[in-house]
Parts: C-alpha cells; sequence; structure tokens
C-alpha cells in the first residue's frame, strides 16, 4: 500500500471506501496543519478544521457541484480551510470583526468560490424526516442514499442492487417513501 | 400526459433536458401535489446529506484517534540518580531565575519576543493560478513572505480614496515587521483614534511597542484598554498586565 503512488480520482471519492478517505486525510493532514498554524488557532482547533474542511470539500463533490478536479486536493482543502479559519477567528474575537468581509476571499479564490460551505440547520420537517430514515429497513436507506446521495439513475441502482428490471427498482423507491411519509404522519 | 414521476427521476439524477426542465418548473408553480412531491424528495436529499456528512466528520475523528494510538509512548527508563541531581540542578537554576526576575523587574524584551507574532493576512486570499494581477495581492504576497519593505511600497500604491481601513492595520504592521517601529506606531494610533474595527489589534501591538520600549506606563494602558472592551488577545493581555505590575 505505502508504494501506492497512483492519484485519487474523484469517482475513487465518491465510491468513498474507508481506506481511499483514510488515505487522503492522511496525505493532507500535515501540509494542511502547517498552513493552518500560521493563523491564531489552537492545534485542537486546527485539526477541527481540518475535518470540516474536508467535510464540505467532500459535500460539494457529492453535490456535485465540483465536477471534475483541476488542481490538487490539498489546494481546495486550503481554499476551504481557509475560509473556516477566518469564521472561526470572527467567532473567536466576538466583538470585534463582525463584518469582516469574506466574500473578498470568495471573490479571489476561483477554485472554491462555488462551494457551498454553510448549510443552514435542519428545520422541523427535515429533523423529522432524519428521525425516520433511520427505522427504515436497510434495504431501503441504501436504495434512497444511492439515489439522493449519490445520484445514481434508477438503471445504476438495478445493475448494482441485483434488482431484476428498472420497475422492481421504482416500486421499491415508491415503497420506502410510503413507509417514510406514514411514519411521519403516525407520529405528527 | 407527462409522466410525472420520471420528471422527478430524471431531475435527481441531473437528466432533466432543457425542454422537460422548463415543463418541471411549469408544474411546479401550477401542480401543488407535484410541488409537495419534489419538496418532500428535496427535503430527503438534504437529510440523506446532512446524515452523510455527519458520518463523514465521526470517520475522520476516528482516523484522528487511530493517528495518536499509532503514535509510540516514549517510555522513559528512569535512572533515578540521574534525575535527582538533574532535578536539583533545574531547581537552584529556576530559584535564582526567579529571584533575578524579581529583583530586576520584568525582562521587556522575552515579554516582546514571547508575545510578537505576525498577524496574519486575514484579507486576501492568494491562490496559485490566479489571473488578475491587483496591487493589492502583490502587497499581501510581499507581506504574507516577510517581504515587508516591497509590501509597504505596494500599500502605498493604493490610493488613498480606494484604502480599506484594513490596509492601515497592515501598513502598520509591515513597518513592525522592519522593526521600525516610530512609523508603525503612527498607524496604530490612527486605528485607535477613529474606533475602528481593528482598534484592538492596534491595541495589541502598541501595547507590544511599548513593552519593548520599555515604556511601562503605555504599555499598561493600552492593555488595560484591550482588555477592558475587546477579546482580542485577551488571556495574553491580563498575563501581561499581571507581569508588568
Amino acid at each position: 500500500m505505502e508504494n501506492e503512488i497512483a492519484a485519487i480520482t474523484l469517482e475513487d471519492l465518491r465510491k468513498g471506501s474507508d481506506a481511499v478517505l483514510k488515505k487522503v486525510y492522511e496525505e493532507n493532514r500535515d501540509k494542511f496543519l502547517n498552513f493552518a498554524r500560521r493563523y491564531n488557532l489552537t492545534e485542537e482547533e486546527n485539526i477541527d478544521v481540518y475535518q470540516d474542511a474536508y467535510v464540505i470539500f467532500y459535500e460539494n463533490i457529492m453535490s456535485g457541484k465540483l465536477e471534475t478536479l483541476t488542481s490538487s486536493i490539498s489546494t481546495y482543502l486550503f481554499g476551504v480551510g481557509k475560509y473556516l479559519i477566518f469564521d472561526q477567528m470572527r467567532k473567536n474575537k466576538k466583538t470585534v470583526g463582525e463584518n469582516f468581509d469574506l466574500s473578498r476571499v470568495g471573490e479571489s479564490d476561483e477554485l472554491v468560490s462555488t462551494f457551498e460551505m454553510e448549510k443552514p440547520g435542519l428545520t422541523t420537517e427535515q429533523q423529522l424526516l432524519k428521525k425516520y430514515f433511520s427505522t427504515l429497513g436497510k434495504k431501503c436507506q441504501e436504495l434512497l442514499t444511492l439515489f439522493y446521495y449519490r445520484g445514481f439513475t434508477i438503471q445504476e441502482i438495478m445493475e448494482t442492487g441485483g434488482y431484476n428490471s428498472e420497475n422492481v427498482v421504482k416500486s421499491q423507491k415508491s415503497r420506502c417513501m410510503k413507509t417514510l411519509k406514514e411514519r411521519i404522519t403516525e407520529n405528527r | 400526459m407527462m409522466d410525472k414521476e420520471q420528471l422527478l427521476l430524471d431531475y435527481f439524477a441531473k437528466n432533466l433536458t432543457p425542454e422537460q426542465e422548463q415543463q418541471f418548473n411549469e408544474l411546479l408553480s401550477t401542480d401543488s401535489e407535484f410541488k409537495q412531491q419534489f419538496d418532500f424528495e428535496k427535503d430527503l436529499q438534504i437529510v440523506i446529506r446532512d446524515k452523510k456528512s455527519n458520518d463523514l466528520k465521526s470517520k475522520l475523528i476516528d482516523f484522528e484517534n487511530e493517528r495518536v494510538k499509532d503514535v509510540p509512548v516514549r517510555t522513559l527508563k528512569p535512572n533515578y540518580r540521574k534525575w535527582a541531581m538533574a532535578a536539583s540542578i533545574a531547581l537552584v537554576v529556576t530559584l535564582g531565575w526567579l529571584g533575578y526576575n524579581n529583583f530586576s523587574g520584568p525582562n521587556y524584551s522575552s515579554m516582546y519576543e514571547e508575545n510578537y507574532q505576525e498577524y496574519p493576512n486575514t484579507v486576501f486570499a492568494i491562490t496559485r493560478g490566479e489571473t488578475i494581477e491587483s496591487i493589492e495581492r502583490d502587497a499581501f504576497v510581499a507581506y504574507e513572505s516577510g517581504n515587508y519593505q516591497k509590501a509597504i511600497d505596494e500599500f502605498n500604491k493604493i490610493p488613498s480614496d480606494n484604502r480599506e481601513e484594513y490596509l492601515t492595520l497592515y501598513i502598520g504592521l509591515s513597518y513592525l515587521g522592519l522593526g521600525d517601529v516610530q512609523e508603525s506606531r503612527l498607524y496604530f494610533d490612527n486605528l485607535i483614534s477613529s474606533n475602528s474595527e481593528y482598534t484592538p489589534e492596534a491595541l495589541w501591538y502598541s501595547a507590544l511597542i511599548a513593552i519593548k520600549e520599555k515604556d511601562k506606563e503605555s504599555a499598561v494602558n493600552s492593555l488595560k484598554a484591550l482588555t477592558s472592551k475587546y477579546d482580542f488577545q485577551k488571556d495574553n493581555a491580563l498575563e501581561l498586565i499581571k507581569e508588568l505590575e
């Protein structure tokens, strides 16, 4: 494994195996922390920021915002990281810099300028949905995740999930959604 | 009649043709049942993404914890005699140093060295491969690489009408980086008297300058002004006040 130098592709990342995720984590960790140490955060905060930058980078791959890697993974992580560091610094200072103009950073940093950096918290409705989604059977959770998260087509789900036909996938999906809706309505 | 279910499937698979997209948007504004179904599925997508992100974050925390475990704990083979001797020497040295310090007052130059840290560029992101050239970018590149004279020259090229407040701070910091204390103080004083967003930073660096010049009174004044109103460097500032007084 140590001699493996093949570059990690976006497709590897999308598949998201633990081995690949860990490799990317290890390969970029020290570089990132060295970069982050120039700012006034604690080492714990730096590690936290690194992980959050990683998560945001990954979210943007999975949502299709990032379709091709035009630069090294670390460059993306730095771009997101810088944004998060400034954000954290503003929070630490509390009384100053609340109106610090971060859009300047976004403008000048082409690579991550289209990234979604902050997500609004889940609405009450979405929290309910989350709660009951996790009560669904494993098969349902997998199918819905492939479709809504991985962006698989029905045909691709048929192929990877060993279904007999696209119609089977569609009706299975409908059943899962129906169960989900029922559980939410019952418990409202 | 178009297949609404198929439209939704194609939407989430990002397979809508421009015409279908138009139909899709029309349905959203005219067909409330369709809109409701779409909202539900969109919410589901957000929820699954949120769940996956949380999963990933805990995975990364695990990776980090595994690292800590992997790092071998350094074991000391104790040689008590040697340690005891070393400890007593250390104790003598420490006591001597404390005594010296107490009698001779604060060690201003070490206080300055310990507390002076370059203030990071939090304003301008410098990324490789960027084509837009701007004076400000050059200035911050110079600043970040410690080339303060060039940074000052570039900052000064920016017409004063277009100068953002933070440039005052960074020019002051660049002079400080060069060791030109008098000049840097002009810029910090300017920020302090104008009660700007960067007043806390200016107070902090003014205090450090005063410490460097062994001017206890103005150092304490600046630090007190800083800690009474702002959180920036508060812990360090309180510590310094204690040491100075």
